[in-house]
């Protein structure tokens, strides 16, 4: 049976047959990995910037319910006379066979419990949006290296020689740290994240210019730069740049193809939400619903990135204040969709293969100075995967008794990468890059695989 | 098993320190040193050193080398008895890592020396970089251009217009100009190529192409990117230096010392009234930063140095300093010793704005101001000349005199209302000289009761009213100096006809507040809490706190009072950092213009502000100090309305003849503030004309050019090696000096200077191995598309070894012989066969190129040079981030010219490897994307320059079709269309007129084909 995934892959309904899949397989396509059998072919990491607070959805903590009001003593950099503890205002259940504990703010992922590996003691070193942003996606505090992103493409390669390895499923902004976070730094720019917007036309430049015309150029230019490219002794470079024209000739009419739903069943985009009330939540279903399809036709590894309905520049679960309204529309906008994701990668068996994460960069303080929010915490907080051969239904670590510092089977940002990595079949310290004089890795010198976290 | 561990042990000790510097340095350094290091010794333990750990603490020593399980520090986090680190156990991995470690002998590498001193000499023998450079003889040949006898033709010499394309694209960035290419292909003479060059080299557009190339090596942008995207002051005006410097061919040692201490030359270069060596050091700022205050964010500063180490010795050295920051260069012969001497001389100068504009004549300004002051005091004098009977009447009227009607006979009844509203003022303080009428005190007692009390609690830290002490400086074309008592401001809008009388002091608009004006302390002692500054100012000026020299953290007061108060900050900081005072007019302020939403009140595009400063005093307590009454003594003494008139006149009288007393300038400020004086320019006719007259000089006053720029003001400072590279981790101090890797005639800097003046002379001293191999490879890589040393930043053991030393050293040596002539070493190179030949290497334009010959093709490129960037074109500009978006076509100025955000450069240009400006790029990506092809086939600004071109294709309506094809062909691709082209094409047009009737249309496709075309995108 030819599946649509391979359909998807092969398509080529390009102007002229030029046999030019050789040329596709250059050194820009071609992965160095993987280094050992992977678990994990693909990724879709939905970032949840701006801090979503642990203690209000995986990580109950009934100790601040007992301590509510009262003056909080938190060695913190936010840390001051006046704070006091916050209770969590949503109710906890448990779910699932794990007995996985979630709020209410995620009535829709609960169902999902046995499918989650949830870490609850993910520790990061930076307190502020922009840093902490590109610290998750590229190991480093400051902009100029390459995203994890970039990383798993560069060592796998594409699967699909007419779409990017690394697509940015976004709503037209990005979050602090801007593009530096979706950078592929020094690493080829084939590497780099190509965004694709909710709204309006999804990517620059793919609706073509004069469009009736465009066949008739095209098979023109072959003529002419066929004549240039004998002027150049059939330079490999001209004849790439050939090619690519045709890439993106085929881009034009594949990628609209990969991203438009209509051929999705009216199931299928009512289980992402599709049809919801809420404009927002249906704008980030859409793009959940892509990032299946973008997998489906070998994307290696899409990010969606949530609307920014609050925190300004800071990332939409920054809520300093308003905790309760922030929260939940950001959960009500969010959740739906995500658990759809993993329910239709189940049921299309393409979850074994795909790995999702769900992370901000980090979580946010048990205490609060206003009465109304809490703040960046950077020490303790939670994430969690599914599918992609993380350990199912799995809660690993713990935060202390307020849920301040990751205490238990701590995991750092790199050894996330590491782990991240490890799942796709990569050995972080051998996916490396000469660049400024060194063999650099994406989690540096740090970072250890967590092997428990592995199903 | 044994002996096996037993080699181990030997290799590892020996020499390699990976394992531990990879495993166990991290993890001592984030988890075990806060409590057991160089702050905290919990446990009387330190974990920072070697020794140290032998040593152990109160239970014994930590470990016992080669005998990991029965080391307390294995046992304590294994938790087996002691259970450490607090709070979470380390991972299996860790500890083993600990274990491997200790059963090793716990290899360490003495800090601050070359660890490995062995590898490290033998590399300083042996590595072809850091050996001198040699002139090697020329190989024999015939040949007149010496590239030549290195490098033996090996093909034909290239057609004449492929060879003009190929040289105008290298030298200028663009296509030639038509006249110029005719003008080559005509010359008959053997030197015709030669003349071809010359004009190239002379054109103001090779200026802006070659500048491009630097501003990818020095990491250039316009804003400080991160969250906030913080203008980074002037960067615009270093890339005009660029330009001016590339195009006059400045030497280029003199360039470098420039970059890197043109603020400390002692005869800088002044081009058109600026100090144009000045402008260069805006280099080290061109790099990231962060807004928030670095006394929490640590390395909010030391990344910001680590940068400028990175740049500074990747730019101009090639080598990799930076690798040093947590451990010795593993590669190269850098210890980190090195790497925190740089960073002591960069650490020791201030990042500070500074003026490059010289002080202009204000002849004209000076005369009116003269004639303004003549005219009011006399306004002035005629206006009070009753006001002693006037205050007599009201005192009168105050107490209920019986005498009090007849002594307002003929007086005017409003103002002896007035002065008995003054004198009914609530809580008038003693400084006041009504209150010699209001209140009764003993002169003489309060007087001295003040002074010692200002004795007892505050120390002067500054007298401006003085002169300038010692550590404290300014800059600004307002701040030429201390002004004199009585000098004052002309108001510049409304009616007021001056904004102050001042005292003595530093007031930066007494020309006008259209110049700017910073203060600056020294280093703040640590042992006060407080300073407090007698200061006045407003429109956005400001007074700021500098911690760690993080010159955009939060420490910024707005000023907006214009009398002078007191104004008290805590310096608390000061003893754990480098803390210093600014006082910024708006232009200066680095943290302007805010990002929005910041302030309330939104910021005029104007630079109208201004401050004065008169005195600051440190102090421990939060007082505030007292005004004395020096200036009391006489009306004290005779406390009537006679004596107090007498000192209003005495000093307007004093005031018009130009030199009145500090005291005498107190009463005028205070009759001016209390509208005694009344502040109008409308006082008199010839007042409103002089004032006018001002108005219309002052505005024509050249606005001052202010630059993120350096500025040593400190004495020197050696900075701490931080251990691991961790700032939270001071190590041994490390005396600033050059690398090791140099000469030693080249290693020492000044002692008591930042040592800047002496790296620069270093850098460029023809005894350096590195400084004109570096940048001859650069020009030879911008030539050839590729260096003779591969990577051009690094030419240490992990760059590229050169593929051709001796022409290398050869190109070298002739670089420094001729002056450092950039212009003069690429003629040698453009002149050379190799250059010439059909081999050359074929290789897609760059971003800008590519840009430009779009817009010079089109007809649309505006030639003009200089001036600021024009913001690139967004589809969805982000404000909050200060990301605005500017015209499709960015008004048809080349690429250099639009305005590079760091955080999303211009869009256009990224999709051709633009490089993101964050590190030294001396070697672009060229990547082959399908962005690139989707941009070409349907970005909007192509389309756009395809229709411009066809409008004015079009507009010659007698061409014919072919001939408007071969016209189009020679506007783009420099070469007539061939017969066989001419077929394709009318086959092309024939379809187009089949689906389109419109001339513009039709003509728009054809031009949008042509330059979708690969030879348009190609350079052969």
């Amino acid at each position: 049976m030819i599946s649509r995934r391979h359909l998807l892959r092969t398509a080529s309904n390009g102007f002229g047959a030029l046999a030019l899949s050789s040329l596709l397989h250059d050194r820009a396509y071609a992965g160095q990995g993987p280094h050992h059998p992977p678990k994990a072919k693909n990724v879709i990491f939905c970032f949840m910037p701006g801090g979503v607070s642990h203690m209000d959805s995986f990580d109950p903590k009934p100790k601040l319910a007992e301590l509510d009001g009262k003056p909080a003593v938190l060695e913190s950099y936010v840390a001051g006379p006046k704070r006091k503890w916050l209770a969590s205002p949503w109710k906890f259940r448990q779910y699932g066979q794990s007995g996985l504990t979630v709020s209410e703010l995620f009535p829709h992922l609960a169902t999902v419990a046995d499918e989650l590996t949830v870490v609850r003691s993910m520790k990061s070193e930076f307190p502020l949006h922009a840093r902490a942003n590109v610290f998750l996606h590229t190991g480093r505090n400051f902009g100029g290296f390459p995203s994890l992103g970039s990383w798993v493409n560069y060592g796998l390669g594409s699967e699909n020689h007419n779409l990017p390895g690394y697509l940015l499923l976004n709503h037209g902004d990005n979050p602090p740290g801007g593009l530096e976070n979706f950078s592929n730094g020094f690493l080829p720019a084939t590497h780099q994240a190509m965004p694709v917007r909710a709204a309006g036309v999804p990517v620059d430049n793919l609706v073509p210019a004069a469009a009736d015309l465009q066949r008739d150029k095209l098979a023109a230019l072959r003529k002419q730069d066929e004549r240039f490219l004998q002027a150049t002794a059939n330079d490999q470079a001209v004849e790439s740049a050939i090619a690519n024209l045709e890439m993106a000739y085929r881009m034009q009419s594949l990628a609209p193809d990969v991203l438009n739903l209509d051929a999705e069943p009216a199931s299928v985009k009512q289980l992402y939400g599709l049809d919801a009330k809420n404009s927002h939540q249906r704008a980030y279903a859409l793009q959940c619903l892509r990032a299946r399809r973008l997998v489906e036709a070998g994307v290696r590894f899409v990010e969606i990135t949530p609307p920014n309905l609050y925190g300004g520049n800071n990332g939409t679960w920054d809520q300093h204040d308003k905790l309760r309204e922030g929260h939940e529309t950001n959960a009500q906008v969010t959740d739906q969709a995500v658990t759809a994701l993993i329910k239709d990668l189940r049921s299309r068996g393409m979850l074994e293969d795909t790995l999702v994460l769900w992370a901000g960069e980090f979580g946010r303080t048990p205490d609060t100075g206003n009465g109304d929010g809490r703040d960046h915490h950077p020490f303790g907080f939670t994430i969690w995967m599914a599918g992609g051969g993380a350990k199912a239904g799995l809660i690993y670590g713990a935060t202390d008794e307020l849920g301040n510092h990751a205490v238990e089977n701590v995991v750092t940002v790199h050894d996330l990468h590491a782990t991240i990595l490890h799942l796709l079949g990569i050995d972080h310290r051998r996916l490396t890059y000469r660049f400024g004089g060194r063999d650099v890795t994406l989690p540096d010198v740090h970072g250890q695989v967590v092997p428990a976290l592995v199903g | 098993m044994k002996y096996l561990l037993a080699i181990l042990a030997t290799s590892l000790a020996a020499e390699d320190f990976s394992h531990f510097e990879s495993r166990v340095r991290p993890v001592l350094a984030s988890k075990c040193q806060s409590c057991h290091g160089a702050d905290k010794q919990f446990a009387a333990l330190r974990l920072d050193s070697r020794e140290a750990i032998l040593q152990g603490g109160q239970h014994g020593p930590a470990a016992l080398p080669g005998q990991p399980e029965a080391s307390l520090l294995i046992k304590a986090i294994k938790h087996l008895g002691p259970q450490m680190p607090l709070g979470s156990k380390l991972a299996d991995a860790e500890i083993a890592a600990f274990e491997e470690w200790i059963r090793v002998g716990l290899p360490w590498p003495a800090s601050g020396k070359a660890a490995p001193s062995g590898l490290y000499d033998k590399l300083l023998r042996e590595h072809w970089a850091y050996q001198p450079v040699r002139r090697s003889a020329l190989p024999p040949g015939k040949t007149t251009n010496p590239i030549d006898r290195f490098l033996p033709a090996t093909a034909s010499l290239a057609d004449k217009r492929v060879l003009a394309r190929r040289a105008a694209y290298v030298v200028t960035g663009l296509l030639p100009r038509p006249e110029w290419l005719a003008a080559y292909l005509s010359d008959p003479s053997p030197k015709a190529y030669e003349n071809y060059l010359d004009t190239l080299l002379a054109s103001p557009r090779y200026g802006e192409r070659w500048a491009r190339h630097w501003m990818d090596v020095v990491r250039y942008a316009e804003t400080y990117g991160y969250e906030w995207n913080y203008e980074i002051q002037g960067a615009w005006q270093y890339r005009d230096y660029l330009i001016r410097s590339l195009n006059l061919d400045l030497p280029y040692n003199q360039f470098v010392r420039e970059h890197i201490a043109g603020d400390l030359l002692p005869a800088p270069r002044f081009v058109n009234g600026n100090n144009e060596s000045i402008l260069a050091t805006a280099f080290y700022r061109l790099g990231e930063m962060g807004h928030d205050n670095c006394d929490q964010f640590r390395e909010i500063r030391t990344d910001v140095v680590d940068n400028q180490i990175d740049t500074l010795s990747k730019a101009f050295q090639g080598v990799t300093v930076s690798c040093a920051r947590c451990h010795d260069h593993k590669i190269d012969p850098i210890p980190t010793e090195d790497y925190y001497a740089l960073y002591g001389i960069l650490n020791s100068s201030r990042p500070v704005a500074r003026t490059v504009t010289r002080p202009a004549t204000i002849s004209p300004i000076t005369e009116l101001k003269a004639a303004i002051r003549a005219e009011l005091a006399s306004a002035w004098l005629k206006d009070t000349a009753s006001i002693a009977r006037e205050l007599q009447a009201a005192l009168a009227a105050r107490q209920d005199a019986s005498n009090a009607a007849d002594l307002a006979q003929g007086l005017d009844p409003a103002r002896i209302d007035r002065w008995r509203k003054l004198l009914d003022r609530d809580g008038i303080d003693l400084s006041d000289p009504l209150s010699v009428f209001t209140t009764s005190f003993n002169y003489a007692k309060e007087s001295e009761e003040r002074r010692a009390y200002n004795q007892k609690h505050f120390t002067t830290a500054a007298d401006f009213t003085q002169g300038m002490p010692a550590g404290w400086s300014i800059d600004g074309l307002g701040l030429p100096g201390i002004s004199r008592a009585g000098d004052f401001a002309v108001a510049t809008e409304g009616s007021e006809a001056v904004t102050g009388i001042y005292p003595a002091g530093l007031f930066t608009h007494l020309v006008t507040d259209r110049w700017n004006g910073t203060l600056r302390s020294p280093l703040l002692p640590s042992s006060k809490k407080y300073a407090s500054f007698q200061i006045l100012g407003g429109k956005f000026a400001a007074r700021r706190s500098i911690v760690d020299n993080c010159v955009i953290g939060e420490g910024n007061n707005l000023l907006d009072h214009r009398d002078l108060r007191w104004d008290r900050v805590s310096t608390k900081e000061a003893g754990k950092f480098p803390v210093y005072l600014e006082v910024n007019t708006k232009t200066d302020n680095p943290r302007l213009p805010e990002r929005p939403g910041k302030f309330k009140q939104v910021i005029d595009e104007g630079p109208r502000s201004y401050f004065g400063v008169t005195r600051i005093v440190y102090h421990d307590e939060e007082l505030t100090p007292k005004a004395t009454l020096d200036h009391l003594q006489a009306l004290a003494a005779n406390p009537t309305p006679e004596r107090f008139a007498a000192q209003v006149s005495e000093a307007l009288i004093a005031w018009q003849n130009g030199s009145p007393t500090p005291d005498q300038v107190t009463w005028l400020t205070w009759l001016l503030d209390q509208g005694i004086l009344v502040n109008s320019r409308n006082l008199t006719p010839q007042l409103r004309e002089l004032t006018s007259q001002f108005r219309a000089a002052e505005a024509q006053l050249p606005a001052p050019t202010v630059i993120a720029s350096m500025g040593d003001f400190d004495p020197g400072r050696d900075h701490p090696i931080f251990l691991a590279g961790a700032a939270t981790s001071p190590g041994p101090i490390a005396p600033r000096h050059f690398l090791t890797l140099m000469p030693a005639a080249l290693k020492t800097v000044s002692t008591s200077g930042s040592g800047r003046r002496e790296l620069a002379e270093a850098i460029a001293s023809p005894e350096n191995p590195l400084t004109a191999r570096v940048m001859v490879n650069r020009i030879w890589h911008h030539v050839f598309g590729r260096g003779i040393v591969a990577s051009p930043d690094d030419f240490g053991r992990n760059g590229a070894a050169p593929s051709h030393p001796d022409l290398l050293d050869y190109l070298a040596s002739e670089y420094m012989a001729h002056g450092w002539s950039t212009k003069r070493l690429l003629r040698l190179l453009l002149t050379s066969q190799a250059f010439q030949q059909t081999g050359y290497p074929v290789r897609r334009l760059e971003a800008e190129a590519v840009r430009d010959t779009l817009l010079s093709v089109s007809g649309r490129l505006d030639e003009r040079l200089y001036g600021p960037s024009v913001q690139p074109y967004r589809a969805e500009p982000q404000e909050h981030r200060r990301l605005f978006a500017g015209p499709l076509d960015g008004d048809g100025r080349r690429s250099i010219y639009l305005k590079i955000t760091r955080m999303e450069g211009p869009r256009f240009l990224e999709i051709f490897d633009f490089p993101n400006p964050l590190q030294t790029r001396g070697n672009r990506d060229v990547t082959n994307v399908p962005p690139q092809a989707l941009a070409m086939l349907n970005d909007p600004f192509v389309r756009d320059q395809a229709q411009q071109w066809a409008r004015r294709l079009v507009a010659r309506k007698d061409d014919t079709p072919d001939a408007r094809l071969n016209a189009m062909f020679l506007a783009a691709y420099g070469r007539p269309i061939h017969a066989q082209e001419l077929v394709i094409w009318r086959d092309l047009l024939a379809t187009f007129r089949a689906q389109q009737d419109n001339e513009e249309s039709i003509w728009t496709e054809a031009a949008h084909t042509i330059f979708n075309a690969k030879e348009f995108l190609y350079l052969r």
